[in-house]
């Protein structure tokens, strides 16, 4: 561990025998006499945050206040008031400053730094991540109302994009599904307003765990960050996802994608959901063991065609037959589920087909 | 590549029946060992931990068993006059999750006169967003689940009125995700616990219409498992409060019965710990209050009842609370029209 002020690691010594911290007056937690809520902290503890009480009851922004925030954190990580302090004294002292093409400066450097290294040590904590974006935002002057940053240098920019990336990618080779860190790309690609290399690393991501549902659910919000929707580009997504989806067709995500995807299109809605269904024919299977989720949007995707197209009795007696078998055999525990999507679906275009059906057979 | 089997577990043979009085005695013991470690690291969160406890003991009829002035005083401790929020304890900063839990708490005990109201509905109202968010305290962070604590907060003290709710509810709209369910925020990902924030602020807010149930409820029921337990989102391991925060969020569809309800009650009843009490998250886990109330929430959804325990009591859906305090405030939540028998 660095011997810098505001990185000081696990006090030997205890604040109330420090002489440097004679002037401050510790105040000890007062619980009062009710038996339900009575605390007895360990003595450490206890005494770092006497001091910490001590200071917020004297208003004192130091650097020895930094110092002691950093013990405070390192005891309990999950104290907001204590990440709190730490930014009251951050911005007293004058630390954060906006980044240039020559990167950060030096003490706000850091201060990111020790931000990084608390990440990595409790990475589902909900405060490092924001007291990282506290950083980020400070480094590059980002107002939130507006939108905006005050830092417009890309060169300076560049700097900073490129280490949140890193920072969440490191972070989800972890754990490919940590919430906060998906959060805090999410938040980084949107300030910065580049998602250019963001398909990449989805795509990387998924060749690793095509189950990662994190993944699938960054492809959409990139994807629909590029804004566009026509037959040509959803088909080429189509078409890229459905090598992902051949590996694994039991996995719910990739289907899931498709449904969200094709609910993007216009006018061609009908053509894609046609391409998928043929797509899925040849694995439509009705044993045990197939992909529920697969059917799921088959039938849903034949049940809207039917709505809006041509009526096909075959097509219906099939679907039919294939529900039968969710409820039987291949999906029982959601029986009821498919209870329902049956009702619905003969409500739908039983009766009409069976007269459709009828009039053929007439003109026939 | 993670293989879909290790995202299941499989229960051991026969469950044990529902364990009320032992349940009982885990909650009014627990917590009461203040110098263990564990206590003091959850210190942040001892107001939600209480309400997790009382209302788990409320259910099996036994709120007694905690003296109600201590829990009382302990709660007005926690509340900051000047902000009108509560803290997790004292000497901590006041949030949203916290005045929530606090409220909750009081209104069990139908003691509103125990704070000055009119503050706390100043707290909540601050806290509100251009876009109709909610921040959970003055440090600015925004998640769904900030707003569910504004508005079930507002909504028991009958002050829902003092936001704008249409906007929260246009907020709580805009998490919505390509697969029917809801994240934390707009693009976050699909989350069990967000979506029954989501579904209870709408239901709340009477506004529950303005989802596609079919959808969302079919996402819920693929958290079902082979073992007949629920995960959050797929491919993670099956844990008793997403029994809760799923089935909760089906009832409010109306589309409660799409689950294999027999199966859900195996798993649920095989999570709790025969010698100690309580419930764990999964089979042979450490017990906690958390899932002790999400597991006994879930049963009494389920109205689950033996011939050897008494019958729980009926839970709010929405509100994770006794039905009876719900009815004594004459609040009304919005159940969607059942998906089941059409
Ligand atoms: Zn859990």
């Amino acid at each position: 561990m660095s011997t810098s002020d505001d990185e000081s690691t696990t006090p030997h010594v205890f604040y109330k025998d420090r002489p440097e911290w004679q002037d401050v007056q510790p105040i000890p937690s007062d619980e009062g006499p009710s038996p339900v809520v009575a605390i007895d902290y360990s003595e450490q503890f206890a005494d770092v945050y006497n001091y910490i009480r001590g200071v917020i009851n004297t208003g004192e922004l130091s650097r020895r206040v930094l110092s002691l925030t950093c013990d405070a954190i390192g005891l309990n990580a999950a104290n907001y008031t204590v990440w709190q302090l730490r930014r009251d004294v951050l911005e007293a002292i004058g630390v954060p400053k906006l980044i240039d093409e020559s990167g950060l400066d030096k003490e706000f450097e850091k201060e990111f730094t020790f931000c990084e290294k608390m990440i990595e040590n409790i990475q589902k904590n909900y405060q490092v991540w924001h007291h990282q974006k506290a950083l980020v935002s400070w480094a590059v002057g980002y107002d939130e109302s507006t939108k905006t940053m005050q830092v417009k240098n890309p060169e300076a920019l560049d700097i900073l994009f490129k280490r949140e990336l890193q920072l969440t990618k490191d972070i989800l080779s972890y754990d490919a599904k940590n919430y906060h860190a998906w959060q805090h790309r999410q938040w980084i690609l949107s300030i910065f307003k580049d998602y250019s290399g963001e398909l990449e690393y989805v795509n990387q991501l998924l060749t690793d765990d095509v189950r990662n549902n994190s993944a699938w659910n960054q492809r959409y919000f990139v994807f629909t960050s590029m804004q566009d929707f026509s037959q040509e580009s959803l088909t080429e997504e189509l078409n890229a996802v459905w090598e992902f989806v051949k590996v694994a067709l039991c996995n719910e995500s990739p289907w899931s994608y498709l449904r969200g995807l094709i609910r993007l299109a216009g006018d061609c809605r009908p053509t894609l959901q046609k391409e998928v269904v043929a797509r899925c024919k040849p694995f439509v299977s009705k044993k045990e063991g197939t992909s529920v989720p697969m059917l799921g949007l088959y039938i849903e995707f034949i049940d809207d065609l039917l709505r809006n197209g041509e009526p096909d009795p075959e097509e219906f007696a099939e679907v039919v037959c294939l529900l039968e078998h969710m409820i039987k055999t291949i999906d029982p525990i959601r029986a009821k589920y498919w209870d329902y999507i049956m009702t619905k679906f003969v409500n739908a275009h039983g009766d009409s087909e069976l007269d459709k059906f009828t009039k053929v057979e007439i003109n026939a | 590549m993670a293989a879909s089997l290790s995202t299941d577990i499989i229960l051991p043979n026969a469950p044990p029946d529902l364990l009320l009085p032992k349940h009982a005695g885990f909650l009014s013991k627990y917590g009461t060992a203040k110098d263990d470690y564990d206590y003091c690291m959850t210190e942040f969160l001892r107001m939600s931990g209480m309400y997790w406890g009382l209302t788990a003991l409320q259910l099996m009829d036994r709120l007694d068993s905690v003296p109600k002035e201590d829990v009382v005083a302990f709660v007005q401790d926690c509340f900051h006059e000047g902000t009108g929020g509560f803290s997790p304890a004292k000497d901590h900063d006041p949030h949203l999750l916290y005045s929530l839990s606090a409220i909750q708490i009081l209104a069990m005990y139908d003691e509103f006169k125990a704070v000055d109201c009119s503050k706390v509905v100043e707290f909540v109202q601050s806290l509100q967003q251009p876009d109709g968010s909610f921040f959970g305290d003055k440090y600015g962070e925004v998640d769904i689940r900030f707003s569910f604590c504004a508005v079930a907060t507002l909504a028991l003290m009958k002050k829902l009125d003092a936001i704008d709710t249409r906007k929260a509810a246009d907020f709580i709209l805009s998490c919505q995700n390509f697969d029917g369910g809801f994240g934390s925020k707009p693009g976050s990902e699909s989350h069990a616990g967000l979506i029954y924030c989501a579904v209870g602020t709408l239901s709340i807010l009477k506004e529950i219409d303005r989802i596609d149930g079919d959808a969302l409820g079919w996402w819920l029921c693929e958290r079902q498992l082979k073992s007949g337990g629920f995960n959050g989102r797929p491919e993670k391991l099956p844990d008793v409060c997403y029994s809760w925060w799923v089935l909760a969020s089906l009832t409010i569809l109306g589309r409660g019965d799409w689950i294999d309800q027999k199966a859900l009650i195996k798993f649920i009843l095989s999570c709790q710990d025969v010698s100690t009490g309580g419930f764990a998250d999964r089979p042979g886990d450490v017990a906690d209050p958390f899932h002790t109330l999400f597991g006994l929430g879930a049963l009494s959804i389920l109205g689950y009842e033996d011939e050897t325990t008494v019958k729980l009591k009926k839970i709010n859906p929405v509100f994770c609370m006794s039905q009876e305090v719900i009815d004594s405030l004459g609040i009304e939540v919005q159940i969607l029209p059942g998906g089941g028998a059409c």
